[in-house]
């Protein structure tokens, strides 16, 4: 573990928190509800969600609605709160978001649909951004974070024998190897690949090796989600006692024009969680507008 | 939503996006009386496009046995079930669309099928309506009933996955109509597979994006008909294009039997997607059940249909299919043969009205052998 004593913080956020758009609230709970404070750190524990280096931090809550706006609706909210605390060092800004899920949802199938997050921000004028996907004047940087990837990253990439096990079919035409034709191993050549077509054609969502869990997108209004060519972010998500933790660290400079920078002052950010176990898909997610962080 | 014209409800209905026909629209005849559900077509297709991994269920084309076969199971039934009953009044459909029946927060009423429902893709094989009664014989009118429903996707004029994508990654091609996913945007939603009626786009669990049938469109492009046309056993295929409505021309095959003579219909035309695979119903099932699942037109089809040896013209464009590998464009009747031509108005096929019938001598004197007559 690689969590390092914090230094500066009550200092700082006394500092940050006379911001000119409001006090931030404090809930019932004793959790912050109207910004996210992040909080300096010498590195952050970014493959350990569950570091107790992440006390250290405030948590602030975030309510969920389900978003209605565009089709596909969500027709039932199964979240209600997302709990965000925030870390910095030099090279990322991470947020560990955290809520109550009482099933893991990692598989994909037809009718299986995995959990998720994601957080969004702003390209340019957070005022006139829309926080709903943005729009083609004001595009959103988003970073997505699935069960399903986390499974891959973990336990390598499912497979057909991992979800129906002894399942049986007859060789695909120009494989290698031998029986299950492991995807990771036997599609290797083009001709193999071509009967993977969405791999074949280079979408993302069809890769089959995954460095990270999480995918950098950006969008300019609902249905525009595309990925980024390079992807500098990080993330990790583990799933105990009925909840998930999930860090997504975005690095705070990057040469990508397409990715946002976090410079020392204030930023917004907007959230939305799936819940696999209620077929959320794509726009079938819960949401939260901007919030505001705080950065050192 | 905007308001269409659906020609196959004789109204307009509620459509998600603008209506715009096509320059020409891929269409398909199907003539249920002479399947005899070998699967060529399935395994064809299978081999050409889905011998995957990931893509063991996919199945773009299937034959399944009505009334008890069906691939995703309870496809169609489950779908009448949601639709609840809908009236036709001198040929205009009075219930409710897919698109007009959509629930609130949805653009289409659909369901998703079961990973389970993709498990025996022939069950209800060769299962018949009923019992066969012990001492039953027939007397002109079958008592228990069944045949084979060839399907694959409508390639519909208005494609309800096309209209559920909220990513915009199903197109219809101008040209043709031929309905695509972009394997390169699509991100797996699924809103496409349940809203399809016909449950013709399927989710690859591996590649994570929904794939369908492509209407074999490299061999369109060639002036080819798709492979499960081409290698269909009983012939029962005609695969070409459809003029836009009022265009239609008397010596175009599809034109003519779908539009003209009326005698191939479409699949389910009450759930509004305006299919382009059009059946010629069988023969010997209940009208009523063929009504529920072809329209009002069945009547005058069959009626029509029975009419062919008797109707040269009609005979020469039956005569089409199955004959030849190209995509017929005309045909005509001429006094011995039946003639259909290419896209470049090329003679592409001359098939006999009568085959021609040879008489061999009982004994074959050459080889010293005794011919048997096998057929
Ligand atoms: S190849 Fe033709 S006859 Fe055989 S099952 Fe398919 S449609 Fe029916
Ligand atoms: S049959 Fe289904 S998949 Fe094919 S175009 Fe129509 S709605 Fe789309």
């Amino acid at each position: 573990m690689r969590s390092k004593p914090m230094f500066g913080t009550l200092l700082l956020l006394t500092a940050l928190s006379g911001c000119p758009s409001g006090e931030p609230q404090t809930g019932s709970s004793g959790k912050l509800t109207g910004e996210v404070r992040a909080t300096t750190i010498g590195e952050i524990p970014l493959s350990d969600p569950l570091s107790l280096a992440w006390n250290g931090t405030p948590e602030t809550s975030v309510m969920l609605l389900p978003q209605t706006v565009a089709y596909p609706n969500l027709i039932k909210q199964s979240v209600k709160e997302l709990r965000v605390r925030a870390l910095a060092d030099a090279q990322f800004l991470a947020v560990r978001l955290e809520w109550n899920d009482p099933s893991l949802d990692e598989k994909l199938e037809v009718d299986k649909f995995t959990d998720g997050v994601a957080v969004e921000v702003p390209l340019g004028d957070p005022d006139k951004t829309n926080p709903m996907m943005g729009d083609p004047a004001n595009p959103v940087f988003i970073l997505h974070w699935k069960a399903a990837w986390q499974r891959d990253v973990d336990r390598g990439r499912a497979d057909v024998q991992d979800y129906h096990p002894g399942f049986i079919s007859d060789r695909p035409p120009f494989v290698s190897g031998g029986h299950p034709y492991p995807i990771s191993e036997a599609f290797e050549t083009d001709n193999a690949r071509r009967y993977l077509p969405g791999t074949a054609a280079g979408n993302p969502v069809s890769k089959i090796f995954r460095k990270w869990p999480v995918e950098e997108l950006q969008a300019e209004g609902f249905g525009s989600l595309a990925d980024h060519t390079y992807q500098d972010s990080q993330g990790k998500g583990v799933w105990k006692d009925g909840k998930w933790t999930v860090v997504l660290a975005l690095p705070r400079q990057s040469p990508d024009r397409a990715n946002p920078m976090f410079v020392p002052g204030k930023a917004v950010m907007g959230f939305a969680v799936w819940d696999g176990a209620n077929q959320n898909v794509g726009g079938r997610k819960h949401w939260a507008p901007f919030v505001k962080v705080v950065l050192p | 939503m905007s308001k269409v014209q659906n020609i196959h409800l004789g109204r307009e209905m509620e459509y998600p996006y603008e209506g715009s026909r096509p320059e020409r629209q891929i269409a398909y005849i199907f003539d249920t009386n002479k399947c005899i559900e070998c699967q060529t077509c399935t395994v064809a297709c299978k081999t050409t496009w889905t011998a995957g991994k990931g893509q063991e269920h996919i199945f773009y084309n299937n034959v399944e046995t009505k009334p008890y076969g069906f691939f995703p199971h309870g496809w169609d039934v489950k779908l009448l079930e949601m639709l609840g009953p809908g009236e036709w009044q001198d040929g205009k459909y009075q219930g409710k669309t897919i698109f007009e029946a959509a629930p609130p927060g949805e653009r289409v009423l659909g369901y998703l099928p079961e990973e389970e429902d993709y498990t025996s893709p022939n069950l209800g094989e060769d299962v018949c309506s009923g019992d066969v009664q012990r001492g039953a014989f027939f007397q002109n009118i079958h008592n228990t009933w069944m045949f084979y429903l060839a399907r694959i996707c409508n390639h519909c004029t208005y494609p309800g996955c096309l209209s559920a994508c909220p990513r915009k990654a199903i197109y219809k091609r101008p040209e043709d109509g031929i309905v695509l996913v972009d394997q390169s945007r699509c991100r797996g939603y699924r809103e496409c597979v349940k809203a399809c009626p016909y449950k013709k786009i399927f989710y690859n669990m591996v590649t994570r994006v929904s794939e369908k049938c492509i209407g074999c469109f490299p061999l369109i492009e060639q002036g080819e008909q798709p492979q499960c046309v081409k290698t269909c056993i009983g012939k029962i295929r005609l695969q070409g294009f459809l003029s836009r409505p009022g265009e239609e021309k008397a010596d175009n095959p599809i034109d003519y039997l779908v539009r003209i003579k009326k005698i191939a219909l479409p699949l389910y035309p009450q759930f509004g997607t305006e299919p382009n695979v059009y059946y010629i119903p069988p023969l010997h099932v209940p009208r009523l059940f063929l009504q529920q699942m072809f329209g009002p037109g069945v009547e005058e089809a069959l009626k029509t249909y029975r009419s062919a040896p008797a109707d040269k013209q009609l005979l020469a464009a039956l005569l089409m299919f199955g004959n030849t590998p190209k995509i017929i464009h005309k045909f005509k009747a001429e006094k011995e043969h039946a003639i259909g031509y290419d896209g470049m108005s090329q003679e592409a096929v001359k098939v006999p009205f009568t085959e021609p019938f040879f008489a061999r001598d009982l004994f074959d004197k050459k080889h010293g052998v005794v011919r048997l007559n096998i057929t």
